[in-house]
């Protein structure tokens, strides 16, 4: 017995000793102290703090049956009542890296901090890094005492109620948030220093780590034109004269929706753009259809080209809009259009 | 090509009998400046107020910032080619700066419609709608919001009414070429003075072997964009072009006699800190001992194609390359496709094999979902982020209100933090004057 | 370009920001002659399997029946 924390360790079947892929199906169970690696963990631990439990579970299991599985856990955490949480090292293992990182969130729901381990592309670390303190690792097991070093010492800070600074200092990986600090020197200063670092080919670190949008992949083509119902979605800015909706000229919030039953081509004295990042003469004195061509669709539809024009298109203004936005917008029109029955779409963006 | 630059440094402003600048005291009689700005007949009415950091005071209106200086020998105009002063080329021979001061062109526009403030041409959209970020419309001289350079500069404000009547051109000139005049008269006071310090920059290549830098600002154009058209004097001007154009080579000390100036048409502040680029100053100080500064390439953004975009990144890189750069450090003016087509000039000037720094501001991280920059290219990997020109805090009430003919109470009263979503016109700092960065969690 | 950058799948080359599909500066038959090919361009790419974010050019589409 020790003063110290209390720590739970949480393991999958293979680390914890129960065999291979065969058994990735096992349930979730606890064990008292450390198991496998987490022996390991204790000796790194000291006296500072003492693997009470170990909680095992199959790969397979806690990601499949994850209502059953989060209910064990957190039953499990209830009756312990742990310091703090330590889940895997899961290295480059996938599943091991979403059950890893769902066992850190529940942890995390139940008021417990807790820290886990895997390599930046674990998908356990892309999809759910926003809601975790998670330590980079390498691919090999052979860097097992390294892994669980870094996750003790993070780990007896955050038992012991501490806030972390920020990822680059901490040596964590980012979760996606960022805050604003003050730096010692100003930018300025900085770019002379990051331009002589890199020039004399020595360490430096970027202030912004270059990031990806997530990839959608592209769905299968379109087998038949003549059969399917186009939706038309614009981020021109399109409304009817005098914008009755309010649209807003910069960072919108909703695209409206505007009828074209029966509607051949948008005539310039019913419809404007109130975009505000492009010149909009040609849009408001010419042509509103160059954002949205409708003419040209029409005859397509006419002609049986295209099997049908939905009656509503969508317009929203890509000027400043905040990505959490764009992302709505993208789902609530994607919702109708699939049930209205549309299967391919063309957005005119500006 | 060498330049002495003489600064006569300012401690303190006030109003006198003469206009005078005296051992750090500039004396400004009011009468006589006022006089200056309204010898425009278009012009009805202006007003000069004095401010220092520290002081309660919030300005609104502020639309552009200038240093004093002129020439006091060797060739040309500070402030080349603006509004039909002399292109003769600059950066030679001697100029004659104050310091620690600027004058401040406030516009009190509220009268005008929203599309006459910002654009000037007709069909667009922008007199109908509402703008979101009135929001950011001003500056404080104290608390949270007096930034960078604001908190280091005394300010003399020079705050003219708009007149209604003229078209934006016109509007725009009138404007401007009363600023200058002040600054034409106060540049006189320290003319034929020894200036207390004095400093050369030089920056012929002696020394063959040391790393070349170079030093690319992307500034936007509003030829097509505002349809201010390739004679306008609109916008952000190099040697008084504003039109879109291939990258302009400069040297170092041509940027310090003003020959870059202006700013977009929102009001993004920039005069005085194109002329007093801090990495500019430090890199030209730093040639011929760590680097041979090799020159400014002043690169024009806002072109509407695709091909267009790739095309200026490509010359801006290969021109970068000619001059013998090893390195590179790249600001940018503005968001959206300008940001692109610096993001296009860095990734350009990396594929050259040159080392590439992007100093810039970020985008709104909407709590950890959204990504710092509008685009990312695996090439942009060394970036000095200068924060989202974002307040986290509220701006206490202050006492004094510059830049309006009426001012409303509602400027006196606290404001409101302004979160940094697509960031705040006046507190965007993209030459990296300012402590505040972002860090990731 | 931001488009690319975005992972969007299918990406049509318009023509400038103002004037996406079409140009003013051409004759009212050409203008829209040049809508028909940037729209053909957009059906082409609906109809074509891609792995990943992929730019279709109406410089490069022949000319279209009718």
């Amino acid at each position: 017995m020790t003063d110290g924390l209390k720590v739970v360790h949480y393991l999958n079947q293979f680390f914890g000793g129960i065999g291979g892929e065969e058994h990735a199906n096992t349930p979730f169970q606890v064990k008292i102290g450390p198991v496998g690696p987490g022996n390991a963990l204790q000796q790194i631990l000291g006296d500072r703090a003492e693997v009470v439990a170990t909680f095992i579970c199959g790969d397979n299991y806690f990601v499949e049956e994850a209502a059953s599985g989060a209910r064990d856990a957190s039953a499990a955490l209830e009756e312990i009542k742990p310091d703090v949480v330590i889940a895997g090292p899961a290295f480059d293992a996938g599943r091991y890296g979403v059950a890893a990182a769902q066992m850190c969130i529940i942890a995390k729901s139940a008021g417990i901090p807790a820290v886990t381990a895997m390599h930046p592309d674990n998908v356990g670390y892309t999809t759910l890094r926003s809601d975790l303190v998670c330590l980079p690792t390498g691919t090999r097991a052979s860097e097992m005492q390294d892994a669980l070093s870094r996750m003790a010492d993070l780990a007896l800070r955050l038992g012991n109620g501490e806030q972390l600074g920020p990822a680059s200092k901490e040596g964590y990986l980012p979760t996606g948030l960022r805050k604003a600090i003050v730096r010692e020197k100003p930018a300025w200063e900085r770019a002379i220093d990051m331009l002589e670092a890199r020039v004399a080919d020595e360490d430096y670190s970027s202030e912004v780590l270059i990031q990806q949008y997530e990839t959608v992949p592209p769905p299968m083509p379109v087998a038949d034109l003549s059969s399917i119902t186009l939706g038309l979605v614009t981020s021109g800015g399109l409304v009817p004269r005098g914008n009755p909706d309010r649209q807003m000229s910069g960072n919108a919030q909703q695209a409206f929706k505007y009828s074209i039953e029966g509607i051949t081509e948008l005539a310039l004295d019913e419809w404007e753009s109130v975009h505000g990042g492009f010149n909009t003469k040609y849009l408001n004195t010419k042509n509103p259809n160059y954002v949205l061509p409708l003419p040209v669709l029409r005859q397509l539809e006419d002609a049986g080209v295209i099997g049908s024009i939905y009656p509503n298109f969508f317009s929203t203004v890509g000027n400043g809009t905040a990505v959490t936005n764009a992302k709505r917008m993208g789902a609530e029109i994607a919702r109708e259009f699939k049930d209205a029955g549309v299967t391919a779409a063309l957005l005119v963006a500006t | 090509m060498q330049l002495e630059m003489g600064t006569f440094p300012v401690a303190s402003i006030e109003f006198a009998e003469e206009t005078a600048w005296d051992d750090g005291n500039l004396r400004i009689n009011r009468e006589e400046l006022l006089g200056l700005i309204l010898r425009q007949g278009d012009l009805e009415w202006a007003d000069i107020d004095i401010t220092s950091p520290g002081d309660s005071v919030r300005l609104v209106n502020l639309k552009d910032l200038y240093e004093i200086k002129s020439k006091v020998d060797g060739p040309g105009t500070v402030y080349p080619g603006v509004f039909g002063r002399s292109v003769e080329t600059v950066g030679q021979g001697r100029t004659h700066r104050m310091g620690g001061v600027a004058v401040g062109l406030l516009v009190d526009d509220e009268h005008l419609t929203a599309g006459e403030r910002a654009w000037p041409h007709e069909g667009g959209n922008q007199k109908k709608s509402e703008q979101s970020r009135t929001h950011a419309r001003f500056i404080d001289m104290s608390g949270p919001g007096n930034l960078s350079p604001y908190n280091s500069l005394n300010l003399l404000c020079l705050t003219i009414y708009a007149p209604a009547d003229l078209n934006h051109e016109d509007r725009y000139t009138a404007l401007r070429t009363a600023v200058l005049r002040v600054i034409d008269r106060l540049a006189e006071t320290i003319a034929d003075q020894t200036a207390p310090e004095s400093e050369v920059f030089n920056t012929d290549v002696e020394n063959p072997d040391l790393p070349g830098y170079v030093f690319i600002p992307h500034l936007a154009s509003g030829e097509w964009q505002a349809e201010a058209g390739p004679r306008s004097n609109f916008g952000a001007a190099i040697y008084g072009q504003t039109r879109l154009s291939s990258p302009w080579m400069l040297y170092p000390t041509e940027m310090m006699d003003g020959a870059v100036m202006g700013t977009y048409m929102l009001g993004r502040p920039a005069s005085w800190q194109l002329s007093n680029s801090p990495i500019v100053a430090e890199l030209s100080r730093r040639h011929g001992k760590t680097c041979n500064f090799l020159g400014c390439l002043i690169q024009r953004t806002n072109w509407t194609t695709q091909p267009e975009k790739e095309m200026a990144a490509e010359r801006a890189a290969l021109m970068a390359k000619r001059l013998g750069a090893a390195g590179a450090i790249v600001t940018t003016d503005l968001r959206g496709q300008r940001f692109l087509e610096t993001a296009l000039t860095v990734q350009a000037c990396e594929r050259q094999g040159i080392d590439t720094i992007l100093l810039t501001e970020e985008e709104d991280n909407e709590f950890g979902t959204a990504p710092p920059l509008l685009v990312s290219f695996p090439e942009v990997t060394s970036i000095v982020s200068s924060g989202t020109g974002g307040v986290e805090e509220p701006f206490p009430a202050v006492e004094r209100v510059i830049g309006s003919r009426d001012p409303s109470d509602e400027w006196l009263q606290e404001l409101p933090a302004i979160h940094g979503s697509y960031g705040s016109s006046y507190l965007a700092d993209y030459y990296g004057f300012g402590y505040n960065s972002f860090e990731d969690f | 370009m931001i488009p690319f950058a975005a992972k969007a799948g299918r990406i049509v080359r318009g023509m400038r920001v103002e004037h996406v599909c079409g140009d003013p500066n051409l004759s009212e038959e050409n203008d829209a002659r040049l809508a028909r090919r940037i729209v053909d361009t957009a059906l082409r790419a609906l109809q074509t399997e891609v792995d990943g974010p992929t730019v279709f050019d109406p410089a490069e589409e022949t000319a279209s029946a009718t």
